[in-house]
């Protein structure tokens, strides 16, 4: 089997506030293989987004640690600012979720792309144009040579999502992190963009980590998923089992709580209970107060994480079994 | 943009005109010019001719009247206690003022822009809360009290700088050429000190607040994804951002200083308009205080049109229409 091209074990991020210690994220691992793309889904405060932005040192006032946390032959924890600086963008990068607010509203769009190749190649002034507007127009963005000079504000959510698409494109990174790349954007518009974001992903044979509280969006653009929740993983493996036949209760009930066309539903399905607040996590398994298979085990013991069979893992005491 | 000059310039004539009759009547209702000009002594006889002489003897709709025909001539009447025109008093002693407060703004921005910049961005460390703090105290303490104490500190008891004045004659009607020399400079430099003091605590608590927001914003996140190094991010994304809330109030601060750097002049002895108007007030010289108004307020406006401009430099999505 290929070595992963990143891989992520037992990954911790703690905050110390003045309400207590927040776990975002505890004792996560996931691996991401080279040409695929890594679906991450939960609700909003599993720590999928804070996982991710660990692996960049990009949490502010948090605690990350991990057992491993390496990118080809890099071991990300012990990299210096200096050094990481000249990996973001450059081998990873990022995209984020509100394209309104990620472009600096002061600066042309041709600033923030060149500002990528500035840090990152050696290529000369002529080179760096030639480069934007080849970005531009990949990621379908017509005349791009007169809208290097426009500025954000000029642009709609889905223009500049595709700008942002190619910043960080820009000095062909090998792994993009796209956390909610189209969750702010038009219904119309978000297909149009994620299948622009997943052609280029497989065209130069780069490999994406695709965070998202859509499960649409993962079947249909992951070869992979992992399902967070409370800032651990629940379940993963390859997608189509994962969605097929979840293993893990919560996947499960995210499932259920999707509105089907063909089938009559009074009432949609929904998880029972409140997510559990970060600085008053349940002792046992995190999902145990809502989970409708729990028994007085799952109370006071947290669940290990069990290997199955086609690279699935799943952290449950009573998985659901087909038949 | 020519549009733009038009209409502040029509807006600033209006501006005048308000200004001019608010300070009219106030001015007119608060003591009695003749009193102040006359020996206690003086006769009903020579009140009152004075009183005509000075045109006060007639309504005050009908002064008002006389005062804008004035104006519109050209003429914005004689000082009464100096009996020279009030504008060329006020302009005399203009660059004084302005000397001050250039100075004063100099020292604002060495001080006050690393110091918000650094407290800015290290926003939990311990040297920006003791920047913060300073910041706190140097808000509070008035500038009559700071003035006395840098005087006691500097010129008394060190002996280093002057205890008041200014080298140069403020009044330089002869012909005299005025330089800036380090003898001048060592003569400016408590009362901008004293000035710049409040300045520089505004500033800091200004940009701090202002880069301290930024430095939240989506823009930054990514930014630092791109591999930014931290020197730029504060210094190419946030700062420049920062600035735009931060330019407005310290432009009209500038405005300020200039209009009102009385206290200060008068503690130092300098020269300036502020100390004309102080005097002025205290013999109810009405038309040196009506113009006096008048030209800050001219200088108020000119500072937020510069502004203005600055801001679409600074943020393309401002126009100026």
């Amino acid at each position: 089997m290929q070595r992963p091209i990143l891989e992520v074990k037992n990954l911790s991020t703690t905050f110390h506030t003045f309400r207590g210690v927040i776990h975002a994220v505890s004792g996560v691992s996931f691996h991401l293989n080279e040409g695929e793309i890594l679906g991450i889904v939960g609700e909003s405060g599993s720590g999928k987004t804070v996982a991710n932005l660990s692996l960049l040192h990009l949490v502010e006032g948090g605690v990350v640690q991990a057992d491993v946390m390496r990118y080809q032959d890099i071991d990300l924890s012990s990299l210096k600012e200096k050094e990481m600086e000249k990996l973001r963008g450059a081998e990873i990068s990022m995209i984020f979720q509100d394209p309104m607010s990620s472009l600096n509203p002061l600066y042309t769009i041709g600033h923030q792309i060149e500002e990528s190749l500035k840090l990152h190649t050696k290529l000369n002034r002529k080179e760096r144009r030639a480069r934007m507007i080849d970005l531009l127009s990949k990621v379908g963005i017509s005349d791009p040579e007169s809208r290097l000079k426009s500025y954000p504000f000029q642009y709609s959510g889905g223009m500049r999502q595709r700008i942002i698409i190619a910043i960080a494109l820009a000095v062909n990174p090998k792994i993009i992190i796209a956390d909610e790349p189209t969750t702010a954007l038009d219904v119309t518009v978000q297909a149009q963009v994620l299948r622009l974001l997943t052609d280029l992903i497989h065209n130069e044979s780069r490999s994406m980590i695709l965070i998202t509280h859509d499960l649409g969006v993962v079947s249909k653009t992951t070869d992979r998923v992992v399902v967070m929740y409370a800032g651990k993983a629940m379940e993963s493996g390859i997608t189509k089992d994962v969605i097929h036949e979840p293993m893990h209760p919560y996947t499960d009930g995210l499932l259920r709580s999707i509105p089907r066309f063909h089938e009559n539903q009074e009432r949609l399905y929904q998880i029972p209970g409140m997510v559990p607040r970060a600085y008053d996590l349940p002792k046992g398994c995190r999902f145990e107060p809502r989970c409708p298979k729990a028994q007085p085990i799952c109370k006071n013991e947290e669940p290990p994480v069990r290997k199955m069979s086609n690279g699935r893992e799943i952290a449950c005491f009573f998985p659901i079994s087909k038949g | 943009m020519i549009r733009f000059i038009i209409r502040r310039f029509f807006q600033m004539i209006l501006v005048l005109f308000i200004v001019s009759l608010m300070v009219f009547l106030l001015s007119s209702f608060t003591g009695d010019p003749v009193y102040m000009l006359l020996p206690p002594d003086a006769t009903l006889e020579e009140i009152a001719d004075m009183r005509i002489l000075l045109g006060l003897d007639k309504p005050l709709y009908v002064q008002y009247a006389i005062f804008l025909q004035n104006i519109l001539k050209g003429d914005f009447g004689n000082s009464y206690v100096y009996n020279k025109p009030a504008l060329g008093l006020i302009l005399e002693r203009m660059p004084a003022t302005m000397e001050v407060v250039a100075v004063s703004t100099i020292i604002t921005i060495l001080i006050a822009l690393p110091l918000g910049v650094f407290a800015g961005s290290n926003p939990k460390s311990t040297g920006s809360k003791s920047i913060m703090f300073g910041s706190l105290i140097g808000i509070s303490l008035p500038s009559f009290l700071v003035g006395m104490l840098l005087i006691y500190l500097f010129s008394v008891t060190l002996g280093w700088l002057p205890t008041s004045g200014r080298s140069i004659p403020a009044i330089t009607a002869s012909g005299k050429k005025t330089y800036f020399t380090i003898n001048e400079l060592r003569h400016v430099l408590l009362p901008s000190i004293t000035l710049a003091l409040g300045q520089v605590a505004m500033l800091i608590r200004l940009l701090k607040a202002g880069l301290q927001e930024t430095m939240q914003k989506d823009f930054i996140k990514f930014a630092k994804s791109k591999g930014v190094s931290r020197r730029n991010i504060v210094f190419g994304h946030a700062l420049r951002n920062a600035l735009t809330s931060t330019i407005t109030v310290f432009g009209l601060s500038i405005g300020d200083l200039i209009a009102f750097t009385t206290i200060t002049e008068t503690i130092f002895a300098w020269p300036g308009m502020g100390r004309l108007l102080l005097t002025s007030i205290n013999v109810s010289d009405r038309p040196v205080i009506i113009v006096y108004i008048m030209v800050v307020s001219v200088i108020f406006v000119v500072i937020n049109f510069f502004v203005d401009i600055l801001y679409t430099v600074i943020d393309p999505r401002i126009k100026l229409n």
